[in-house]
């Protein structure tokens, strides 16, 4: 009856043991940067665990927010057409 | 995504690479290429890093010229933007240091990023992305250098992570242990914006985040 009461417990300790796997490595998972079988067993986890999907949800919004703050690239704008300017005007004044 | 190169080299144009060698020659209008391709983007990093505009553009002035002198020692072993960046950064943290700029503090304890955080009821979505923009910029520039640094070339600039870890002169491994370290003070201190976040603020098809489907 020992084995029967503690079934649960086991369980917690299961999912202990996951959540704490998972949370050192959640940053990893969303990036799709761990091997398969860890994506997986992660995967399992968040889908078990609130926390850890609260997480990803934070993780995946914190990088699209991140990416956008960088969406200027590619557009050439006034600054970085002083710097090039300066830059040139000093060479041609120095040499090398 | 095949090129790591921030500003793709447009259709027709030479390549850094070639720009590099004719540069390396003594060519200054093929170097003159070189600062008006990467002038922006480096402008950009400074400034995530600095928060200043103006220290951002000295710095990158800086280390254009730094780059022109010493362009005969560049290796084509690295990319040349990786070299660039590297010397502008240095370039930003030695002017950090003669110059300390108020609130901009090193120390991760202090954290300005939670007072933005404090939030009135119902703002119009733009204010609410607004303000996680301010709190995640505040957060950034909380974070030390070494940290700081990761965050703004992979997850805002999009380089990949050879490019980013090469910029830092760190292995791939050391590089992803810092960014991902960065990841979660940043999202620690802007956890309350980020659960109030839409799921989808800004849909942009055209340029996909560094995370969106392109794991490195």
């Amino acid at each position: 009856m020992i084995w029967f009461s503690n079934v649960p417990l086991l369980r917690r300790l299961q999912f202990r043991l996951e959540h704490r796997f998972a949370l050192a490595r959640l940053s990893q998972f969303v990036d799709g940067d761990l091997a398969d079988h860890q994506q997986e067993r992660i995967d399992a986890h968040v889908d078990d665990c609130p926390e850890c999907t609260a997480i990803v949800r934070q993780l995946r919004r914190m990088l699209r927010a991140l990416g956008a703050l960088g969406q200027s690239r590619g557009a050439a704008t006034p600054a970085g057409e002083r710097v090039a300017r300066h830059v040139m005007g000093q060479i041609e004044m120095g040499g090398r | 995504m095949t090129s790591d190169a921030p500003s793709e080299t447009p259709p027709g144009a030479a390549t850094d690479e070639r720009l590099v060698e004719r540069a390396q020659a003594g060519d200054v209008a093929a170097f003159e290429q070189l600062v008006h391709r990467h002038a922006d983007q480096l402008r950009a990093v400074l400034l995530r890093f600095t928060g200043s505009p103006q220290e951002a553009e000295e710095a990158a002035q800086e280390a254009f010229l730094r780059a022109w002198r010493s362009i005969g020692r560049f290796e084509a072993r690295s990319k040349f933007f990786t070299w660039l960046y590297r010397i502008g950064i240095n370039e930003a943290k030695r002017r950090a240091g003669r110059r300390p700029v108020p609130g901009s503090s090193a120390s991760i304890d202090a954290d300005p990023a939670l007072e933005i955080a404090d939030r009135r009821p119902g703002p119009s979505a733009e204010a609410e992305h607004r303000e996680l923009e301010q709190a995640l910029d505040a957060a950034i520039r909380d974070l030390e250098p070494d940290y700081r640094v990761p965050l703004i070339l992979r997850d805002i600039e999009g380089l990949d992570t050879r490019a980013a870890a090469e910029t830092m002169e760190l292995s791939e491994a050391a590089f992803k242990s810092r960014l991902h370290r960065a990841r979660r003070r940043v999202r620690d201190a802007v956890a309350d914006l980020l659960d109030d976040a839409p799921d989808d603020p800004e849909p942009d098809p055209t340029s996909p985040g560094p995370s969106d489907g392109h794991p490195r």
